[in-house]
């Protein structure tokens, strides 16, 4: 679904130029769930934004659904994204003066699928993901965790391949992240490729794999529960190496 | 692109931006507001400008005598000037320029008119036939005073239209005797004069026929004589050339103004002209500035908004809408702002001179209104302006790319 080869990406700042990406290559099949790590500065929003087709590369190829995706017309981007991608952002950006319906149908407005359908598919979702007495309310009446539904609900809209999460659980406390990474998790089960940025490991433990980013390259690549393939000596996931030789002993002869 | 979905998000948005919303009505419904009271007052102003000059042709030159106030050639100050039929005959065969010419003897004293039994007072305009021309005098029925009249002295009267209502009634007055005072005149037409109803009291005589009968001898009281075509210098030349033949033929200095009044219509009337000129140059002046002040105001606020709007757009973008999608909405927004408040401020502009004209009648200032196409015109302008104001900033927010607008402070 999702292939990068060698991207790289700089920002100019100034007369400097600051490499943010130097050479990812990764590839994330249909009906994965993954999360992306690293700490502020490691290049995991710019990696997100390249995926989501919101910013462009400066090198290397990028194919989602196996179409190259370079230096794209923005109405070429825009249709893009309205058809692959669901995007689910920390601070939820809900458009404030629509009510959490609208907020839902707004993507298939930009689709030109007719009224009464958007609203009946918004109200379908809204269900879905439990705020149907809330769709007449605006997200000032929300609480984050509702807030960050109403966004999930409009990010499946729209029926994409992807749901890219920037850091969806940035905003909300314990339980309603994990509320949220249920909701999730369901609609991976679904058969929906998910993609999480987080820098909190207790929410990339409830993805299945997790891919670590430092200083723009790719440190460390892991299944959930299995060892991490170490693509660099430095990082070391000592628990995780732990949990897999313990698997191993407990699979002993029956 | 004007499906009716498009029309529901461009409602929702403005009702929910609703300071820039009322900010962009006002100041678009109060430059088209402004707009139309200037110009309709500036065209009140010139039609009470046209109204002054309404009753008289503005190609004439009036000559009137009066006193000498230098002395020449030995003759004292303080002479009065006696005009008589000889300068009316001097002027009509050799002042070239001259198309039509009168003169005037006028009676002193009230005049009594009498027919059967009606009796009234009106003042009398003893003429030549050119007279009609001067005075823009309309014979509604019969004639007016003619050639053989003059040559014939005949006793013949035209009256004016509040004359025949007072003295005649309902009947025909042409043919009818009428005594003024004491000699029997016959009526041989009615008149109407835009001049009003202060012009159409009077009785017309033909001048010859009043000397003899009222004891004018040969004497005049004012010549008047239109120029036709000619441009102002000529007239103004004709004036002069008229002062240096009368300081002649009366004996008096040539820069004695005093002596004799020749009042050249023209220059005025061009006078007036060229203020009526620059008073619409000044309104439009004022009606473009007031306009583009609008234009600025509409463009600022539209600027502002969408600055205030870029996550906004950001994340109409994230989600599927193109750069049109959001340039479109914005200038649909700016479009139909402007046109609906626009047209307001026409509407009350249209109300305020519906207003203005219904105060007492002044003499400078008189039916102020608007020509509705240049109304339409300038609201056509400020929708565009709107429509441009609204469309550069958001062709430049819709560039931006959706990370940018969309990133956490």
């Amino acid at each position: 679904m999702i292939e990068l080869t060698a991207i790289e990406k700089s920002y100019r700042m100034g007369k400097n130029r600051l490499t943010v990406l130097r050479g990812i290559d990764l590839s994330i099949q249909a009906g994965e769930m993954v999360s992306i790590m690293g700490s502020s500065g490691s290049g995991k929003s710019t990696l997100m934004n390249i995926i989501g087709i919101l910013d462009d590369y400066d090198s290397g190829a990028y194919r989602l659904d196996g179409a190259l995706i370079r230096g794209l017309s923005e109405t070429r981007a825009a249709k893009l994204r309205g058809r692959y991608i669901g995007f689910v952002f920390q601070s939820f950006h809900l458009i404030p003066f629509k009510t959490a319906l609208e907020n839902v149908a707004l993507p298939l407005y930009y689709q030109g699928v007719a009224r009464r359908e958007r609203n009946r598919q918004a109200a379908h979702l809204l269900e879905r993901v439990g705020l149907s007495e809330w769709s007449r309310h605006l997200p000032t009446e929300l609480s984050g965790g509702q807030k960050q539904r109403v966004a999930i609900a409009r990010a499946l809209v729209s029926e994409p391949k992807i749901i890219l999460a920037d850091e969806p659980t940035g905003a909300l406390d314990t339980a309603t992240s994990y509320e949220v990474m249920d909701l999730l998790a369901e609609i991976h089960a679904e058969g929906v490729t998910v993609v999480i940025v987080t820098h909190e490991p207790d929410i990339a433990e409830r993805t299945r794999r997790i891919i670590r980013l430092q200083d723009g390259v790719i440190r460390s690549d892991s299944e959930v529960g299995r060892v991490a393939s170490p693509i660099h000596p430095l990082t070391e996931p000592d628990g995780a190496a732990g949990r897999t030789a313990a698997a191993r002993t407990t699979s002993g002869p029956a | 692109m004007f499906d009716l979905d498009t029309w529901r998000e461009v409602f929702d948005t403005l009702r929910h931006h609703k300071l820039s919303t009322a900010l962009t009505g006002f100041s678009v419904a109060w430059g088209i507001l402004m707009l139309i009271v200037l110009l309709g007052s500036g065209q009140g102003l010139e039609r009470g400008i046209e109204h002054q000059f309404r009753d008289d042709a503005v190609n004439s030159i009036w000559i009137t005598p009066g006193e000498t106030s230098l002395p020449h050639r030995g003759l004292q100050p303080g002479r009065e000037i006696q005009l008589t039929n000889s300068d009316y005959d001097d002027l009509r065969t050799t002042l070239d320029g001259v198309e039509h010419i009168t003169s005037r003897f006028l009676l002193q004293g009230r005049n009594t008119f009498t027919y059967r039994n009606e009796t009234g007072t009106f003042p009398i305009r003893s003429v030549h036939p050119d007279h009609r021309h001067l005075e823009n005098t309309q014979v509604v029925l019969g004639r007016f005073v003619n050639e053989i009249d003059i040559r014939e002295r005949r006793k013949v009267a035209v009256i004016g239209r509040v004359v025949r209502d007072e003295l005649f009634g309902e009947h025909s007055p042409i043919g009818e005797p009428l005594q003024i005072n004491g000699i029997v005149f016959k009526v041989v037409g009615v008149f109407e004069d835009s001049g009003g109803d202060s012009e159409m009291e009077i009785v017309y005589l033909p001048i010859s026929t009043a000397q003899r009968t009222f004891g004018g001898t040969d004497r005049i009281a004012q010549l008047m004589l239109t120029t036709g075509q000619l441009d102002v210098d000529t007239t103004s030349a004709m004036t002069d050339e008229i002062r240096d033949r009368f300081a002649e033929r009366h004996r008096f200095a040539p820069g004695d103004r005093r002596a004799i009044a020749v009042d050249n219509l023209n220059e005025q009337f061009q006078r007036v002209l060229a203020l009526m000129e620059g008073i619409r140059f000044f309104v439009w002046i004022i009606g473009i500035g007031t306009l583009l002040s609008g234009v600025v105001g509409v463009s600022n606020i539209m600027m502002i908004s969408v600055q205030e709007r870029t996550r906004e757009i950001g994340v109409r973008k994230a989600l599927g809408a193109t750069p049109w999608n959001i340039v479109s909405l914005v200038v649909q927004e700016a479009v139909f702002l402007t046109a609906v408040s626009g047209y307001i401020g026409l509407v009350l502009g249209v109300g305020v001179l519906e207003l203005m004209a219904r105060l007492p009648e002044a003499e400078m200032f008189r039916q102020p209104g608007i020509d509705l196409s240049i109304a339409l015109y300038a609201l056509a302008l400020l929708v565009l302006a709107g429509g441009l104001a609204g469309f550069f900033p958001a062709r430049r927010a819709a560039s931006i790319r959706p990370i940018e607008a969309l990133r956490d402070e």
